[in-house]
């Protein structure tokens, strides 16, 4: 039996049974009952799909879509059995409040077929899939400022669902392969002697620019009804709609980096500091070009930029109001940091959990993030010592941050020993 | 491929900006080849060049794409050119690259044009176009060639594939060796392995890479005699090249007599020549190293015989040769016999380790305390092959051993018959791949090992991929399961340190960078 995984179960063990005493954080990973729930649900929905797919006409239109309809239910069934989904003591109850208000208020809409799910992540992200579920990501609630705004965002993901986005874009991608058109066009390229691929690829290009195209007009659709949605639950609060998107325009913009003395600190062990040849990068010498636009970075767009979408709400809606300051949200994601940390760990992302530890730790020396400290080194041994690395910590890279790939040089030019030794000054147990 | 199929597999696949680390997403066209591209020292990987068929344009001329990616397997740059494509007597050429050297903010590339440059010519006689990608702009030249000692840009035109053309075989010191000889003739010499007609050769000529000619070596001047020499160019550096010099009694001499002459990389000035034997031994030279003030050769040694012949089953040990650059001056020449070894092993004057068997040297790296790291692997050749464990040994700068290591290895059997290591390692039959230097005096050696028991069935191989590290004057081992979740596992060379592990995966061939856990 293998130690790792072992040692990783038992450690969110220890974790959550630790800092439930201390934080009323973090969240469950290993609830069984809950995924079980969870497993029964989903089997009851397929029906839906199923009835959707025995609605399409086409013969080989309905194949096709049954058969991509089972590759993603069994990934999304794999997902639930890893862990993915999750119970947390807090965010749970908030989004199931939010989701009822936002039924509520909509009576017009049965709401029944939905689900929201709240889901372990590496960005802060939300989306709507298949079989009425809508997922919204840990690292996205805790990024914006008030429930507001959280319930903008179920409510646009809620009229993806409501639209049948899912499936309804599934199918006209589905009927464009088949269509007679384009593989008339097909046919006739292939009978070209010369410059086909040439060919091929301008179709090509022209109907992802179309399909995108499509994608922008249904996010513009679901900004719509996903406002209407959220003024009739909050009334007062329409603003709030906007500061979302704002929110959105730079959530993935980093919020701190660390300098030079972080690493020095967090690297160094008695006896043995700092040692600057860590730091060489291999990435002097290339001239890196921007890729060549095979793609106009506009005309593949599938969400409108947020300025575009917060003026068409703006426009359509008429919406005024003032900034919602909200202390009880910020109070609700006071552990904020700590929850994204752990969600990494649970993703065994544990390059990112070590960078964000040492941020925290720059100004908080809670035993929280002294212990993930050392686990996501210990797992980085770990990887090293399996040739895993690859899999826990990207690779430098000319679009990542200088200091994320420092960072990263600094992880890989430790030699064994070093790394064992800064491991070791951090042991706790 | 159906274009239908193109066509749905082009719409579920992910576009191909993202970082890439599997090897389809990096290009939308068909996979030609690909190489490793390294420093100008030659010391470690810069990165990696791939080349793609992107459409054919008209009878003869194709769109291909290549791709640059660094060390870190980031996506430097792509761009299209176009290559003409020739056929011969109907066969449809191959594309490939033969030939590819970074020298400052260039890459020099031969791209292969016809059916006729396989590999093995092209690495015999070398390449018969150049094209330079600027390292700045990511412009492809035209494709050069070189007619009657001046180039020529080949422009998308049907082109006779020999005619007046030239082999240019790449030198070390940014620049081609071009004998006098047409390259149809080269050629045909090859199919029919004739020598009578190398006495013909007079000339030969170092192009820099602008191509031009900076200077020459006439030999075979008197025509009339029966004998004549022939010139190969065998290894150089910035400074200096290594010739390797045949001597013909006459046409059909199966064993010329063999000899290496050092030339100034600037002038061709010859500096001094290495025979083929030296004081009661023959030689033949297995490495060189270029040393800021020395050239360094290694050779092995057999004992001397009034035919010249040198035969690899026969090894009494090596030899360490140390020159002056400058001067051309014999420094040194230390000695290393087998029975050095006798002490640790019962061994006789050949090598062979009684009940065991031969140990074949394969690279020799030189220390800067003069000390000699050489990688072994042994041996047995009978009625079948067997490949043994390796060695690695520590020779003080007078190659007597200070130190070494065994590292055991699973037996691999070959069928194979009475063969010697020579053979061995020209077929590929060892372990060992190739080794890194890491800095300083560091090295990482590497080999594969299938750890399965001789007789178990082919099914059950275990290949794992081994790393001897040699850090700060200590040995260390790692090993790395070449077995995948899908499949098996391919090592690749990497930046110094690294593996670079080509694995398969549902999403395609996936490529992952990993460092030695040193």
């Amino acid at each position: 039996m293998k130690i790792g995984p072992i040692f990783f179960y038992l450690f969110l063990q220890f974790l959550c049974m630790s800092a439930m005493a201390q934080n009323e954080m973090p969240f469950d990973t290993i609830n069984k009952d809950y995924r079980q729930t969870l497993l029964n649900y989903y089997t009851k929905q397929t029906p839906n799909a199923h009835a959707f797919a025995k609605a399409i006409k086409e013969k080989s239109v309905r194949k096709i879509f049954t058969e991509i309809m089972v590759r993603k239910s069994l990934l999304f069934t794999q997902e639930i059995q890893n862990g993915k989904y999750i119970t947390h003591s807090k965010y749970t109850p908030l989004i199931q409040n939010i989701f009822q208000t936002i039924a509520t208020a909509n009576p017009q809409i049965n709401f029944s077929d939905y689900k929201l799910l709240l889901s372990t992540e590496q960005y802060p992200e939300a989306y709507s899939i298949e079989n009425g579920i809508v997922v919204i990501g840990l690292p996205l609630i805790i990024n914006l400022e008030n429930q507001y705004q959280l319930a903008f965002t179920m409510s646009h993901e809620l009229a993806h669902q409501i639209l049948n986005h899912s499936h309804n874009s599934m199918l006209q991608y589905i009927r464009d392969s088949k269509s007679k058109y384009n593989l008339g066009q097909i046919k006739a390229i292939g009978k070209q002697q010369y410059n086909r691929m040439g060919s091929l690829t301008l179709l090509y290009r022209k109907i992802v620019y179309e399909k995108a195209e499509e994608r922008r007009h249904a996010e513009q659709l679901a900004d719509s009804l996903g406002y209407v949605l959220f003024a009739n639950a909050y009334p007062g609060y329409e603003s709030e709609a906007l500061s979302a998107l704002k929110v959105f325009e730079a959530i993935y913009k980093p919020k701190d980096s660390l300098s030079l003395r972080d690493l020095e600190s967090a690297f160094s062990s008695p006896g043995k500091p700092f040692n600057h040849e860590w730091l060489l990068s291999d990435m002097n010498g290339y001239n890196y070009r921007e890729e060549v636009e095979f793609f106009n970075a506009d005309s593949i767009r599938t969400h409108p930029d947020s300025e575009h979408r917060i003026l068409l709400l703006k426009e359509k809606f008429k919406i005024e109001g003032a900034v919602v300051e909200n202390t009880s949200y910020k109070e609700l994601t006071k552990n904020a940091n700590m929850e994204y940390i752990f969600n990494l760990y649970v993703l065994k992302q544990y390059g990112d959990v070590l960078y964000h530890t040492i941020l925290a730790l720059r100004n908080n020396d809670d035993s929280f993030y002294k212990k993930m400290r050392y686990n996501s080194l210990r797992q980085i041994q770990l990887a090293r010592s399996t040739y895993t690395l690859n899999n826990i910590l990207r690779n430098p890279g000319p679009d990542l941050p200088l200091d994320y790939n420092r960072f990263m040089y600094v992880i890989r030019n430790l030699k064994k020993n070093e790394l064992e030794n800064v491991v070791n000054s951090y042991k706790y147990l | 491929m159906k274009y239908s199929c193109v066509f749905v597999m082009l719409l579920f696949t992910p576009l191909l900006f993202s970082q890439a680390k599997n090897i389809s997403t990096l290009s939308l066209y068909d996979f030609l080849d690909s190489r490793i591209i390294y420093e100008d020292n030659g010391q470690d990987v810069y990165g990696y060049f791939l080349l793609y068929q992107k459409d054919q344009v008209n009878q003869n001329v194709f769109d291909l794409e290549f791709v640059l990616l660094d060390k870190n397997l980031n996506k430097v740059a792509s761009d299209s050119f176009q290559q003409v494509r020739f056929n011969v007597f109907s066969i449809r050429g191959s594309t490939g690259i033969y030939y590819a050297q970074k020298i400052g903010d260039k890459l020099y590339l031969s791209i292969g044009e016809a059916y006729t440059q396989t590999r093995g010519i092209a690495s015999d006689l070398g390449v018969i176009s150049l094209r330079i990608l600027g390292l700045n702009d990511y412009k492809m030249s035209d494709a050069f060639l070189l007619k009657d000692n001046s180039s020529v840009a080949n422009k998308n035109n049907v082109i006779d594939e020999f005619a007046g053309n030239y082999f240019m075989k790449p030198t070390k010191n940014n620049g081609f060796i071009v004998f006098d000889e047409p390259a149809i003739s080269s050629y045909r010499r090859t199919l029919t392995n004739s020598m009578e007609s190398l006495k013909r050769l007079q000339r030969l000529t170092f192009f820099d890479f602008n191509m031009q000619a900076r200077w020459s070596k006439d030999y075979n001047e008197v025509q009339s005699d029966a004998s004549f020499l022939v010139y190969r160019y065998h290894a150089g550096d910035k400074n200096d090249l290594v010739l390797k010099k045949y001597k013909f009694m006459t046409g059909v001499d199966k064993n010329p007599i063999q000899s290496y002459e050092v030339v100034d990389a600037t002038d061709g000035a010859t500096k001094f020549e290495l025979p083929s034997s030296k004081d009661q031994y023959l030689l033949d030279v297995v490495d060189i190293k270029f040393e800021i003030d020395q050239i360094i050769f290694y050779a092995a040694l057999n004992e001397f015989n009034p035919d010249k012949i040198f035969k690899q089953g026969s090894i009494t040990g090596y030899l360490k040769l140390v020159f002056d650059r400058k001067s051309g001056k014999e420094l040194s020449a230390d000695y290393f016999l087998w029975n050095s070894l006798a002490d640790k092993y019962k061994i006789d004057r050949y090598g062979m380790i009684e009940d065991y068997g031969f140990l074949h040297f394969h690279d020799f790296e030189t220390l800067k305390n003069g000390q000699s790291l050489v990688v072994a692997e042994a041996f047995q050749s009978r009625n079948i092959t067997l490949v043994l464990d390796l060695f690695i040994f520590v020779f003080d700068e007078h190659m007597k051993i200070k130190d070494f290591i065994k590292v055991d290895k699973f037996k691999n059997s070959l069928y194979l018959k009475n063969t010697n290591g020579k053979n061995l390692a020209a077929s590929g039959a060892f372990d060992y791949l190739y080794n890194q230097n890491l800095k300083g005096d560091d090295f990482i050696f590497y080999y594969t090992d299938n750890e399965k028991q001789l007789k178990e069935p082919t099914l059950n191989s275990k290949w794992v991929m081994g790393a001897i590290t040699y850090i700060d004057g200590v040995f260390g081992f790692e090993k790395i399961s070449l077995k995948g979740q899908h499949g098996n596992i391919y090592p690749v060379k990497a930046k110094n340190g690294y593996v670079l592990l080509k694995e398969g995966s549902v999403e395609g061939t996936m490529l992952r960078l990993e460092k030695i856990n040193y």
